[in-house]
């Protein structure tokens, strides 16, 4: 749109120029022949001049206002480059290149003509510019006065033209008194200069030469155009009738905008440090806030913040450090230092111990006559001299701090420890957001662990329970929110006879699963050479021992079923198993050591292999931890002798399988435990003979 | 839940690390750097009393693991001592007994590095 608007724009532009160079050709034409006819003076030729006068101000209007639109004032720049402009369209028109009187030959006649055009597109343009400035900065009764003085400009001109027609003088008193009048509409409309303020000291003496300049062009355009005998006045008055008063007018009002701009931006130089810095502190204020709520990016918040302290204060170095219990002092950011600078700066962490006390900034004016830094001020001295130490605080922990060096002493001053604090302080919350979002992230994350690690241990566990010709077997798991590490499958042996292990690996979540799916691999690979329950246990050893985190150990138990209900039982520091008999319950324990605590051949020797044999009426319950050591909401634990009497119960009952055991069991253990936090897994199996 | 402390003590070249309170997942960390720091100290004989110790898990019992055999390569050895049946049980079904010395007095333990030396 714009495009298609800005072309639109400059072919109107082009469009009126063209009019505007036919009315000007026209202009001469018939000044030429008035001249040749001698009747430049007669009523007719002035008439048609104003008439091709109006014409060319109609078209120089419409090429201004068309300009403006295209050249919006979208910054500083754009405002100086037009201010430049126009002085330099006064300075032209100011000059008195004419002898005032009427021309005499058809060289003057040209001449004079695009003089009077160059005029006219200065008055006008002079006029545009100061309604565009005005309007830099609005207050509601900017608009009220501008349009009184368009009103009031038009007025005079219309006033003047009639005066020049008639002869009448008396006019030209009102159009002197109306121009007071407007004068001091100007001069309330230009009450609004805080924009100045806001300038850099560049940009001030920019506006000082420039108002300087409109003044002086201002009020000698204004010293010729209300004299009647000026090169200007005539010119213009040859032009067009009247038209004199509008640049009479317009430059009154430049030099008015001029004065009180020059003025403003003259008191205002003085203050432009400060206001530079104000700004700078705000808008870094600003952007480090944006920084902090777009990322969770610790790194460039520190990068960031001591680039703008060090830049704030004119320091000549900087550097930031966090601190926290794990990692301790860690230097996060450093500018214009380099490592060795800072380990010099920060001997025996002087300046986090000395940060770690203070709750707001402090400025180290001198280090060499500081208590706490004067030892070190010799080895620093080529590059730091003086500094600021602000400290970065989440809630009540010190987290931090943020460093502002100078190579000279005496070089900040409290404007610069404010800054800093201001920049501190709000690093200060980000560092305590990035902090909260990390938290809830790593949380998230643990989550999320958790259910990976469920996942997989629900895919490691057999999914259904074994079909072996002799013997009912029932197997059920309890996961806990956090994998426990429990694990169970079946096998058949090398000679074809069924095998089950149940294991407990040590260690929680992620971790666990992830060796629980190592021993399964490593189990199914060698139960199908293993003779004996013992041999696949020590099997297992050899294989995952050294393989293991030092701390990390597998408690299990395997059961070798044979014919006639003949089991061979090895323990690997397990839980013991409960042999569940008419006349009473008893704990198998062979002796054992858990799995990876040892190396094989220490290992075979701690192992022992216990045979019984499992009858009819008869059921061996192999279970972990999770199942005795459960607890209820009083802490109590549901404990093997509890486990023992239930057993011993159900099994006796008529028509007892392998699964009521279970589910009498696992029931039993839940309703105690009364949905009671659940902190480890609970698995049960229950292997009877088949009826 | 109780909290778990760690006392340190010397006699002659034999270090002395009391446990209080309870050993779990979340302790073991503070006990197995409490341990490297002994060692790092060149100490390897070192006796642990379990006196006050009301609970131990898996993984407080994964900390000894961790160092027994690098003090048994420099001659020296971590015996247990002084502990609570409970607290016994859970070393027993694993197997430790097999593993590390597994004192009823300290006095034992200290008079069995004693008898070494």
């Amino acid at each position: 749109m714009r495009e298609a608007d800005s072309s639109n724009n400059s072919f109107k532009t082009i469009l009126w120029l063209s009019v505007a160079l036919l009315v000007l050709t026209g202009r001469v034409v018939s000044d030429v022949i008035a001249l040749a006819s001698g009747s430049f003076d007669s009523t007719i030729s002035s008439a048609i001049r104003v008439l091709l006068g109006f014409a060319f101000i109609a078209c120089t209007g419409f090429i201004v206002w068309g300009y403006a639109q295209v050249h919006a004032y979208r910054s500083r720049r754009d405002f100086a480059k037009d201010f430049t402009r126009l002085l330099v369209l006064l300075f032209v028109a100011v000059l008195p290149f004419g002898d005032g009187g009427n021309p005499t030959g058809i060289s003057e006649v040209l001449f004079a003509n695009i003089l009077g055009a160059e005029r006219i597109f200065c008055a006008l343009f002079m006029v545009v510019f100061l309604y565009r400035a005005l309007n830099l900065q609005r207050t509601s009764q900017t608009r009220r006065y501008t349009r009184v003085i368009i009103i009031g400009t038009v007025g005079a001109f219309v006033t003047a033209l009639i005066s020049e027609a008639t002869h009448v003088n008396t006019f030209r008193v009102l159009i002197l008194l109306l121009c007071a009048v407007l004068a001091i509409i100007m001069y309330l409309a230009v009450k609004r200069r805080t924009w100045v303020h806001l300038l850099s000291a560049k940009e001030k003496r920019t506006l000082l030469l420039l108002t300087f300049v409109g003044m002086i062009l201002g009020i000698v355009s204004m010293a010729f155009s209300w004299s009647h005998t000026s090169e200007l006045y005539i010119s213009l008055r040859e032009a067009t009738y009247g038209f004199q008063v509008v640049m009479a007018y317009a430059s009154t009002f430049l030099t008015i905008f001029c004065e009180r701009v020059f003025w403003t931006t003259l008191f205002s130089l003085p203050n432009s440090s400060m206001i530079e810095r104000r700004t700078f502190e705000f808008s870094s204020v600003a952007y480090l806030n944006r920084i902090a709520a777009e990322s969770t990016d610790i790194e460039k918040l520190y990068a960031t913040v001591t680039s703008l302290a060090m830049q704030a204060t004119r320091g000549s170095a900087a550097w930031s450090f966090s601190l926290d219990q794990q990692s301790g002092v860690q230097v996060r950011s450093q500018e214009r230092l380099n490592v060795k600078q800072i380990q010099a700066l920060n001997d025996a962490d002087v300046v986090a111990e000395f940060a770690a006390t203070l709750v707001q900034p402090v400025n180290i004016e001198y280090m060499a006559e500081h208590p706490t830094f004067r030892y070190l001020s010799r080895s620093v001295e080529s590059f730091a001299q003086s500094m600021i130490i602000a400290p970065l605080r989440s809630g009540r922990d010190f987290v931090g701090a943020i460093i502002v060096t100078h190579a000279q002493p005496f070089s900040f001053e409290t404007d610069d420890v404010q800054a800093v604090s201001a920049f501190a302080s709000s690093a200060s919350v980000a560092i305590e957001n990035a902090r909260l979002v990390e938290d809830s992230l790593e949380k998230e994350r643990y989550h999320k662990e958790l259910l990976v690690g469920r996942e997989i241990q629900r895919k490691l566990l057999p999914q259904t329970n074994p079909q072996f010709d002799k013997y009912e077997i029932f197997a059920s798991s309890a996961p806990a929110l956090e994998v426990g590490g429990d694990y169970y499958d079946f096998y058949h042996l090398a000679d074809g006879s069924p095998c089950v292990l149940i294991a407990d690996v040590s260690g929680k979540g992620i971790s666990a699963a992830f060796y629980m799916a190592k021993l399964k691999g490593v189990a199914i690979a060698l139960a199908r050479h293993a003779t004996t329950a013992q041999q696949l246990v020590e099997d297992i050893n050899a294989t995952l021992f050294g393989t293991m985190e030092r701390q990390m150990y597998i408690t299990m138990m395997a059961v070798h079923l044979g014919s006639n209900g003949h089991m061979s039982i090895v323990r690997a520091g397990h839980t013991p198993a409960l042999l569940v008999r008419p006349g009473g319950t008893s704990v198998i324990k062979p002796r054992g050591l858990g799995v990876g605590l040892a190396k094989p051949e220490f290992f075979r020797t701690c192992i022992q292999t216990e045979q019984y044999t499992l009858r009819t009426d008869e059921a061996l319950l192999l279970f972990t931890d999770g199942i005795n050591e459960a607890r209820n909401h009083q802490e109590e634990e549901f404990g093997l002798e509890r486990l023992e009497s239930i057993v011993q119960d159900v099994t006796t009952q008529r028509g007892a399988s392998a699964e009521s055991i279970s589910q009498k069991v696992m029931h039993d253990v839940l309703a105690f435990s009364n949905h009671a936090m659940q902190h480890d897994d609970m698995t049960l199996i229950v292997i009877r003979r088949a009826p | 839940m109780a909290e778990f402390t760690i006392t340190k003590s010397t006699l002659d070249d034999i270090a002395i690390v009391s446990l209080h309170g309870f050993l779990d997942a979340h302790t073991a960390s503070q006990f197995e750097q409490t341990l490297g720091e002994v060692i790092n100290q060149g100490m390897h004989k070192i006796i642990v009393n379990f006196a006050e110790l009301e609970y131990i898990s898996s993984a407080g019992l994964g900390v000894f693991m961790v160092f027994i055999e690098g003090v048994r390569a420099k001659n020296g050895d971590i015996k247990l001592a002084e502990m609570q049946p409970r607290v016994f049980t859970v070393f027993d079904l694993l197997g430790f007994p097999m593993l590390f010395e597994i004192y009823e007095q300290q006095q034992d333990a200290i008079a069995k590095f004693g008898s070494n030396a």
